[in-house]
Parts: structure tokens; sequence; C-alpha cells
């Protein structure tokens, strides 16, 4: 294991923060840490990068104490804010070089991974530009490469795509997959559900300061008991044929709707519901159209706090 | 790792042009308009011009010679003939103010005068032709003849009136007036003695005859004891050297303030936290910007000394000495700078920073004298000054430009040095308790 928290506990004053979280992150894995604001993510993050000492509990990076000392992790770790951290009177390129400077690199090194970090987030014509000057995805941009340049095992990052246009946006979510493949352990952060459903292969979920599911997306909606729901519409009445779709293998549950239409709800994750599809049309029913609506972290959220991701 | 810490806080310092106009071209534009605005405070250089004074006669010379020969005349009987004729040779006082002390080569060296009436005189002075009125009161031949002939005496009184652009000419008027007057009343000394004395020997025609032989001896030489020199092995301060010091002294305090905002500012933009995450302490981060005030504070100074230099023709006698007050005087605005910048970090907010530069950069500018010469102001503040930087700046540059030998010069290094320690090291205290509070999260 890369991070391992055990009954990690984060106050401040009265107020508890995080409480007594336990939480394991494999190396190499993507994983996404998930929960609307407040429910304590910016706080553990915060603790796994070494800038708040936890008030109990114990945190390991490779094995290694790292409350007690924090310099295990310190070499390893790259850090994306939630906000810009970067010095806005200089170029994307005099921040790169000081940050990296930070980390121990220099001459050569240095420039060249500059250059190859400014090739990954796609601003490298540009990089001799103010900060000042770049649009908010070409911040955000930099401010991800800054934490790239030392080619940290372990990378964090807190919201990192808060407020920018749908290219950038892609784009950071294109990097931080690549990363996962070179086997760069990555913790991110977000209260996009869907980003995380599209980058992350593990999910902590969080709330009010305490750990309320973790797993795979396909276990947790497992977990939740949230289902793949398939409506159908037939050329005809389908009230009086409903016992073979009943009967169906993956069908758990069938409603109808109207005379032409129905619900029918799928078990199992992958593509179960595929399989549910070809049974109906074996049947020689006159089905007409259909809609998937596949279950997603924003309905396991719901179904775990009763409340949305954003509210 | 400082000088990566270094290089980029100069980066920051470099970009930020309205930051560097304050720096560099506010104290050369102040320096300048100081200079010119307040010359008039100051000596000039070289040769010295008489001072332009008006004289506003306010007594009738004739009218008050005969009230006195009506008083003295029922007491005179014969000699009252010898004295009428003293009217106007030994005791003409008209003519000795006028004709030979004012009229006294070395006395002419110093103030030129013209006499005016006081409507005239006002005007003048109002337009700066004459940078001080004497008025003779009325009063000034009776009382004088009375006081220097007979027993008793009448207190007279000179006013002089000054214009407040031109202090120390006015003081210089004052000190020569006060001369000429200091030694008429040491005659008087002189002829009570004689008339106390004599009464007891000579009849009074006689006694009276020979009194003006007594009063003619010194009066004429009272110029002599007026002269306006300087310490040997000074130089004069002129208005240019002084402001150029002055406001030197005090913008390099404004480099105090801008470093006293740089760690909050980088604590704001998170990049402390993510060079604390990469193993930078506070303190280093400190310690590179206590470099960059150095050079900010060099680079101000050196430019503010090469423009009185060669704009202002401040003449700099030694550039070591220069040089290495310089360096000290950065090293204790540094010092300065990250105290402030650690007050400001452990409140959370700029308001410490505010403070210092709205606030206490002015007060130290009063106290310290870089707005006025302390000279001019209460004792109390020639105190005060050494409880501001620019005021210990100040006088190490004064005396550098005196050419001060390197061990008194040595002590205001010393002094600057530490200032620099003492609040280093309380920055260190405070920045090192910070940084466990940040950590631990009970801030």
């Amino acid at each position: 294991m890369m991070i391992v928290a055990e009954k990690l506990t984060k106050k401040f004053g009265d107020f508890t923060a995080v409480d007594a979280i336990d939480l394991s992150i494999e190396k190499g894995k993507i994983v996404g840490l998930l929960g609307p604001n407040g429910a304590g993510k910016s706080t553990t993050i915060s603790m796994i990068s070494t800038l708040y000492k936890p008030t109990s509990g114990r945190l390991f990076f490779e094995g290694n104490d790292i409350i007690k000392s924090p310099k295990w992790i310190k070499p390893h770790l790259g850090y994306v804010p939630q906000e810009l951290a970067l010095y806005d009177s200089l170029s994307g390129y005099e921040n790169l070089k000081y940050f990296g400077g930070l980390y121990g690199l220099s001459g050569t090194a240095l420039k060249k991974r500059v250059d190859e970090v400014s090739r990954v987030i796609g601003i490298d014509e540009r990089l001799k530009d103010r900060v000042s000057e770049y649009s908010g995805g070409m911040k955000r941009r930099i401010n991800i490469g800054v934490a790239l340049l030392h080619e940290p095992k372990l990378i964090i990052m807190d919201e990192p795509t808060v407020g920018i246009d749908p290219q950038s946006r892609n784009h950071i979510l294109e990097t931080v997959k690549s990363l996962g493949e070179q086997g760069i352990t990555v913790i991110y952060t977000s209260h996009y559900m869907e980003e995380v459903e599209a980058i992350c292969q593990d999910v902590w979920i969080m709330d009010h300061g305490k750990m309320i599911a973790n797993g795979t997306q396909e276990a947790l909606i497992e977990q939740a008991g949230i289902h793949t729901a398939i409506r159908m519409k037939f050329d005809s009445q389908i009230k009086d044929r409903l016992d073979p779709l009943r009967k169906l293998n993956h069908a758990m549950a069938v409603d109808l709707i109207s005379d032409d239409e129905l619900v029918v709800l799928v078990n199992g994750g992958g593509n179960t519901h595929k399989e549910v599809i070809k049974s109906v049309m074996e049947l020689n029913y006159d089905l007409t159209s259909f809609d998937i609506t596949r279950p997603n972290l924003e309905q396991v959220f719901l179904k775990l706090t009763g409340r949305g991701l954003r509210d | 790792m400082l000088l990566k810490l270094y290089k980029k806080d100069m980066a920051v310092l470099l970009s930020d042009k309205k930051g560097l106009f304050i720096f560099i071209l506010m104290p050369i534009v102040l320096t300048t308009i100081l200079s010119f605005a307040l010359s008039g405070n100051f000596g000039e250089p070289g040769v010295m011009s008489p001072i332009e004074v008006a004289i506003v006669k306010s007594y009738d010379k004739e009218a008050e010679s005969n009230a006195y020969l009506d008083m003295v005349s029922p007491y005179m009987g014969e000699g009252l003939a010898s004295l009428k004729a003293s009217l106007n040779t030994e005791l003409d006082f008209e003519g000795l103010f006028f004709n030979t002390f004012l009229e006294n080569e070395e006395v002419k060296a110093m103030i030129s005068t013209e006499v005016m009436s006081e409507d005239e005189a006002l005007q003048a002075l109002e337009e700066k032709s004459v940078k001080a009125i004497i008025e003779l009161p009325k009063g000034f031949i009776k009382d004088q003849l009375i006081n220097y002939t007979l027993p008793n005496r009448n207190e007279m009184t000179i006013r002089i009136v000054r214009h407040p652009d031109y202090g120390y000419s006015g003081d210089i008027v004052e000190s020569i007036i006060n001369s000429y007057f200091e030694t008429l009343n040491k005659q008087i000394v002189n002829k009570n003695t004689y008339l106390s004395v004599g009464s007891g020997y000579l009849d009074q025609a006689t006694l009276m005859a020979s009194l003006s032989e007594i009063m003619s001896s010194e009066a004429v030489s009272s110029s002599e004891k007026v002269t306006r020199t300087l310490v040997p092995g000074k130089r004069l301060i002129d208005s240019p050297t002084y402001y150029s010091i002055a406001m030197m002294g005090m913008f390099i305090l404004y480099s105090a303030g801008y470093m006293g905002r740089e760690l909050l500012r980088e604590k704001r933009l998170l990049t402390l936290d993510r060079a604390s995450v990469a193993g930078i302490s506070y303190i280093k981060v400190l310690a590179g910007k206590f470099l960059m005030t150095i050079t900010l504070c060099v680079i101000q100074m050196s430019l503010l000394i090469l423009y009185a230099k060669f704009a202002l023709g401040v003449e700099w006698l030694n550039p070591l000495k220069i040089l290495v007050g310089i360096f000290f005087s950065a090293v204790a605005v540094s010092g300065v700078g990250v105290f402030v910048s650690a007050l400001t970090l452990t409140s959370e907010n700029y308001r410490v920073a505010n403070i210092f530069e709205n606030l206490l950069i002015h007060l130290f500018a009063l106290f310290g004298g870089s707005y006025i010469p302390l000279d001019v102001l209460p004792k109390i503040f020639m105190t005060l000054k050494y409880f501001a930087l620019n005021g210990i700046v100040i006088d190490l540059f004064l005396n550098t430009y005196q050419d001060a030998d390197w061990r008194k010069l040595g002590l205001y290094y010393l002094s600057l040095v530490g200032i620099s320690v003492f609040f280093s090291i309380l920055t260190v205290l405070m920045i090192k308790r910070k940084e466990v509070f940040t950590y631990e999260g009970t801030h």
C-alpha cells in the first residue's frame, strides 16, 4: 500500500473536520475522494501532504510513519492545491523552473523536465508568457504541471478542474489518466462525480468528516443497491405479455408505465443490461425503442447520505 | 536553495513596476522637490551672500534728542553745550548703529541693510526680497542716551521679524543684533561704574564731559564678535545633501514595508504551502526575502546617492564608506522587514503591514529627521531619533558625508547590525512557533 491511514482524525478546536477515518490507497491507482463541500476531503489530503498534523490516528507512506517524520513523503509527493498556487507576475516557465528547483532539480535536468511537463500539460507554446495573461484553464494546467516536475510517486489533486473551460478540463482529465497509466498514484478530490467516474479506479466517499463508503464504482453501486434501468417502448400493448420478461436472467423487476411502455431494473454491473435487451429481442416482442439509465456515483451518494453531492 | 528562493523573489520584485516606482523614483523626486523648496533653511556651500535685511525706524531722532536735552539740562550747567555737540558725534547712536556698525566690513559681509517704512518692509519680506526685518523702536535714541549718560536705565526692545522659509538667516540676523547690543550693555555697566565712582571726585560738568570717551571705546568692535564659521574639518550641509540622505533614510523603510507583506502574500497564494510540501521551511523562505530586501535597499540607496551626486552636485568624499553604510543600512532594514513580515503572517491579515507603511513610516520620518532637520524641532526629537531606524541611517550618512573616521562610523554599523540581529531573532522565534501552529492546525 502506498498510503495507509488508521483512525485519522483532525480537529480544529471543537470542530472535528476528519473523524477517525481509515484509508488505504494502492500503489499505481487513481483514487477518487468524493464528497460535498465541507466533507473533510481537503483536510484529509492536507494531512497526507503534511500541511496539517493529525490530531490523532496514524498515517503511513510506503510503510513509513509520516506524522512522526514528514520527510518520508515530501520528495515523492506532488501537490496540486484547490486554488492556483502560482506567481502571477512570473511566466509559466519561471514558475515551473522555480518549483522544480525547490525539489532539487537544476541545470539541464530541470530544463529537460520543464520542457517535458510543458508538453504534457499542453502549454509549451505560451510558456514564456506571464501567468496573469493565461486563461483560467491554462493556469490550472500550469498549477498541475508544477506538481509533476520532480516525477513524484504520489500526486494529490484537490479539485483541479474548478471553474475552467471544457477543453482544459478534458486535457486535465486525460493528463491524470496518462499519469495513472505510467504507474503514478493519484488522489483526486472532486465534487464532480462524472470526473471521478471517468478516471478513478477506486472511490472513497466522505461526508461530515467520515468515510462512508469505498471500493470500485461497481462495488459502490452494488453496495448502495442501485440498479440499471431500461425503459422500453413497444409497438403494441405489452401488459398481457409481462411474465416472460419477469423471468429474464438479471431482470430484477418489471414496472409497467403505460399500455406499451415499461421499465426493467437490471441487477449486476458490467454488460448485464445488454443481455436483457438481447433476450427481449429474442422474444420477438415489437420493441421500437429503449433507453438505458445506468447507476452513477451521484445516485450512490444520494442513497448513502440522503442528499446530493452539490447540495 | 537560498539562491533559488532569492532569484524568484527578485524576479517577482522586478515584475512589480508600480512597487519599483515607489522604491526608486519617489525618493529621487521628493529629494529634488524638497532640496529646492527648503533650500532657504540650509547654508549654501562656498561663498556666503549677505542676508538682505530691512530696517524700520520707528523713532524720531530730533524729537528724542531734544526731549533728552530738556531732561538733563537742569543738571548740566556749562556742560550742556558740550553735551549738545556730542549728540552729533560720540553720542550719535543712530550714526553709531548705521554708519559705524552696519557699515563695518565684517558685518556687511553677513547682512546688507536697507531702511524702509514698515509697510514696505513687510511687503519685501512677503516677496522674500528681504529675509528679516529689524525694527528700531520708538525711544531708540532717547533710551540709549539715558542709558549711557544717566544712572537710570530704560528697557529697549528691538523686534526682528523673520521669514519662515529662512529660519537660519533669521537666526544669524538676531545673533548679530544681539551681539551689538550686548556690547553696548557692557559699556553701560562701565558707564554706571564711572558715574558712581567719579561723582565722588569730579564736578558734574567734568564728569559728563569725560563720559563720551568712556563709551566710544568698544562699540565699533562689536562686529568682531559675530562671525559665521563651521567647526574645523566639517563641511556645510546644503539642502540637496540633507534631503538625499533624509529621503534615503525614509524610503528604505518602504522596502521593509514591502517585505512585510511578502510572507502573508505567499501564504494566501498557497505558494508557501507548496514550498512547505517540498520541504522548504518558512525560515528558508524568509531568508530568501531577507536577501531580496538587502538587494532592493542597496539598489534604492545607490541610485539616490548617484542621483544626488550627478544631478544635485552632492560631493560624497569616500565611496567606500558610502558603500559600507549602504550595506549595513540595508541589513538593518531587512531585519525590520522580516519582523514586520512575521507579525503580518502571525496576525493573518495585512493590518500590521498597513500600519507600518501608513503610520509608522511617517512617524519615523518625522522623528528620524526625514521630513525636516531635527535641530529646528524641540530637543526631545534629537533623542527620539535613535528610536527610528531612518534617524540612525541619516546620522550615519551625515557623518559619512563629513568623512568621519571609521571608529565613529563603526558605532553606527554596530547599531544597525544590532537592530537587524534583534529583529531577526524575534522573527525566527515567531515563525518557528507559527510553523508549528500551522502544521498542527491550531491557528
